[in-house]
């Protein structure tokens, strides 16, 4: 077939993208800031410096996970192996570390594994067709197998302090994880808004079909999207294990469902084709400022739980509020003006 | 465009109800500058009772010794979320609070959590570890534990002469990890010492029950010849006494637990558990209440404090024994 993709897709940075990213999330960045607010007032040591840069350094790893699944969950994607593509590659290159390897090497080691993971489970859902949520999940339990088979029980720890800086130290009074997750952010919104592979993420996500037809080369696509998230799954692995110095083969269980939550609360949709960068740096934020606040304002463990999940259902609420994705309430309100 | 309004009616109302929720919520808790603040971490609340016991000793301890207190109560959601639990850290250094006791989700990824309550001068009690670090700025004021080698060592030592030096074992595992190594490490150390008793090394079942008993069925199926299985937690030998009570096998296939808990006692008066080691656990949490005392008064803390253990099987006139074990936690949690 002959087809002219620039004919038929939008240029990038048009179409669902976040070109409007501000104000498309603006319901959550109001509730990000009216929460802030109010937990100032009940505690003030909240809004102190060193607490934001917490509060910041707290969501970077979780930051630059949650960039990466923004673009698997707009491809109309899941992973829900992310916890254990983390805990091999970290025990794997933390042993290589602690073995005596260069760590610039190891961490290239570390890196390109992730991704050759990520490119595995990309193939067995573009080639071999097996639908992402089964492919992740074989692949979920797989890999914390080989995990377990690496290390069993051992605790790695002991990171030459080169790494752990890249954990606990700072530049200019800035946390390093902060600047790094900056970073990723960053780029993961140029990727997603202006270039064709964020443009064709997105056209994949919206209808598989029809992107194909447009000449979109899917199977390629979908691959390199996995690629990535095994690849920046690694560098947030790197972050989280530099900061707590150490890591073993049952770290980053269940991480998976804070990082889709902070992806789906940010405003991604979970069907696929429509995404924000900035949506799910904030809904990673959220969930960190959620945990931290609630211990400052001394709220007991139980209720914690119990306010987090009402904050979190309010907070998609009030942005789905805000962009009308409500349809009845939408009729509704059409209908009073 | 109406719609896009920053502060459009329906989203300031919905705004405007988290924050009266939010707020109505948290306000009571708001902390009293006279009261001792006080921070309980625990690693998870699904491992045993343990760490729940531990929580309410130290408040009775506390309320025996007359102290004024708040106490705050955090968890991490798995016991394998080390991130969380510094988060948590940080969280209460920010929030201000006098004194910590800490139960690491494991002792090595807690160090960077415990140079940090040290460098901001909270006095930390580090639970369930005994081995001060060899990292002075990592040093918490007092560590209180049971010894996991020395109660797998004392299961070994009663497995051992239960079988009379011969026979076949399965041991079922908690989850990977320092806790895990110890109890089997205690154990295996004694039994290797009778080259006629086999060992079939069990899976990991994450300490719980319902996995445990799944794993024993499964055992049992595979080698029929076990005549002991030793679980590593109260919740894992419960889950195996239960797997070989259905099998029919009680009076032939002894089982083990850890810790000698209320629900290990029913299970041996019952007869379908034959041994556990007993820990006396609100003795560890009046520790940590001592601990804190002493330190408020200025007086000498003891910075190793490891807690005895009591061998108990279905013979054994353990009631004695574990109303004191549980003197304290009982009444509150039963309140």
């Amino acid at each position: 077939m002959n087809t002219d993709v620039k004919s038929t897709l939008p240029t990038p940075g048009v179409g669902h993208a976040d070109r409007h990213w501000l104000l498309q999330s603006m319901g959550l960045t109001i509730v990000v800031m009216v929460l802030a607010i109010i937990f100032t007032l009940i505690n003030p040591r909240f809004a102190t410096l060193a607490n934001l840069a917490n509060v910041l350094t707290q969501s970077s790893h979780y930051i630059i996970i949650a960039v990466a699944m923004t673009f698997v969950i707009t491809s109309a994607g899941i992973d829900l192996s992310v916890g254990s593509v983390l805990a091999l590659v970290t025990v794997i290159g933390f042993a290589l570390i602690k073995g005596g390897m260069n760590p610039a090497l190891a961490l290239a080691i570390m890196f390109s594994l992730g991704a050759l993971i990520g490119a595995f489970t990309g193939t067995l859902i573009a080639i071999i067709k097996i639908p992402p949520f089964i492919a992740t999940l074989g692949m979920m339990v797989s890999l914390r197998g080989l995990a377990l088979l690496h290390s069993a029980g051992t605790m790695h720890f002991g990171l030459p302090s080169s790494l752990t800086w890249l954990g606990q130290g700072k530049v200019v009074g800035v946390p390093v994880p902060v600047i790094i997750a900056t970073l990723v952010a960053v780029v993961g919104a140029w990727l997603f808004n202006h270039t064709k592979f964020g443009l064709y993420v997105r056209a994949i996500g919206g209808n598989r079909e029809a992107a194909r037809l447009a000449g979109v080369p899917v199977n390629l696509i979908e691959i390199l999207v996995y690629s990535l998230m095994g690849l920046v799954t690694s560098i947030g692995g790197l972050i989280m294990i530099a900061r707590i110095d150490s890591t073993q083969a049952t770290i980053g269980t269940s991480m998976e469902i804070h990082i889709i939550a902070a992806v789906i609360i940010g405003g991604t949709s979970l069907f696929g084709g429509r995404g924000t960068i900035y949506g799910t740096v904030l809904g990673a934020i959220l969930l960190s400022m959620m945990t931290n606040a609630l211990v400052i304002a001394g709220v007991d463990n139980f209720w914690q739980l119990v306010i987090m999940g009402i904050i979190v259902l309010m907070a998609v609420s009030i942005n789905n509020l805000r962009e009308n994705r409500i349809s009845l309430l939408s009729s509704l309100t059409r209908r009073s003006r | 465009m109406e719609s896009r309004r920053l502060f459009n009616r329906r989203s300031f109302l919905a705004t405007g109800a988290a924050a009266a929720l939010l707020a109505a919520s948290a306000l009571p808790v708001q902390a009293d500058e006279d009261k001792v603040r006080i921070a309980y971490l625990s690693p998870s609340f699904d491992l045993s009772d343990a760490w729940e016991r531990v929580y309410w000793s130290m408040q009775g301890r506390l309320d025996e010794l007359g102290v004024d207190y708040e106490i705050q109560h955090l968890a991490v959601a798995s016991h394998v979320d080390h991130a969380g639990q510094l988060a948590q850290v940080e969280a209460i250094i920010a929030r201000g609070v006098d004194y910590v006791a800490l139960g690491p989700t494991e002792y090595e990824a807690a160090i960077p959590a415990l140079r940090k309550l040290k460098e901001a001068g909270i006095p930390t009690v580090l639970y369930n570890y005994l081995e001060p670090h060899d990292d002075e700025a990592a040093r918490a004021m007092s560590y209180i534990a049971f010894s996991h080698l020395t109660g797998g060592q004392m299961s070994g030592e009663w497995a051992a002469e239960h079988l009379g030096g011969a026979g076949k074992i399965a041991i079922i595992q908690g989850a990977p990890g320092v806790t895990n190594d110890l109890r089997v490490g205690g154990f295996m150390e004694i039994i290797e010492q009778n080259p006629d008793i086999e060992v079939v090394m069990g899976p990991f079942t994450d300490f719980d029950r319902t996995r445990a008993f799944d794993a024993a069925q499964n055992l049992l199926v595979a080698h029929d010849d076990i005549d002991l299985i030793y679980g590593v937690s109260s919740t894992i030998g419960l889950g195996a006494g239960q797997a070989i009570r259905q099998a029919g096998k009680s009076e032939t296939i002894a089982s083990m637990g850890f810790g000698g808990t209320g629900d290990e006692i029913v299970a041996m008066e019952e007869g379908w558990l034959t041994a556990s080691v007993l820990r006396s656990i609100d003795d560890s949490g009046a520790a940590v209440a001592d601990a804190f005392v002493a330190q408020s008064k200025g007086e000498p803390v003891e910075e190793i404090w490891g807690g005895p253990f009591v061998m108990i099987d279905k013979d054994s006139d353990a009631d004695a024994l574990v109303a004191n074990a549980t003197r304290y936690s009982e009444p509150m949690m039963t309140k």
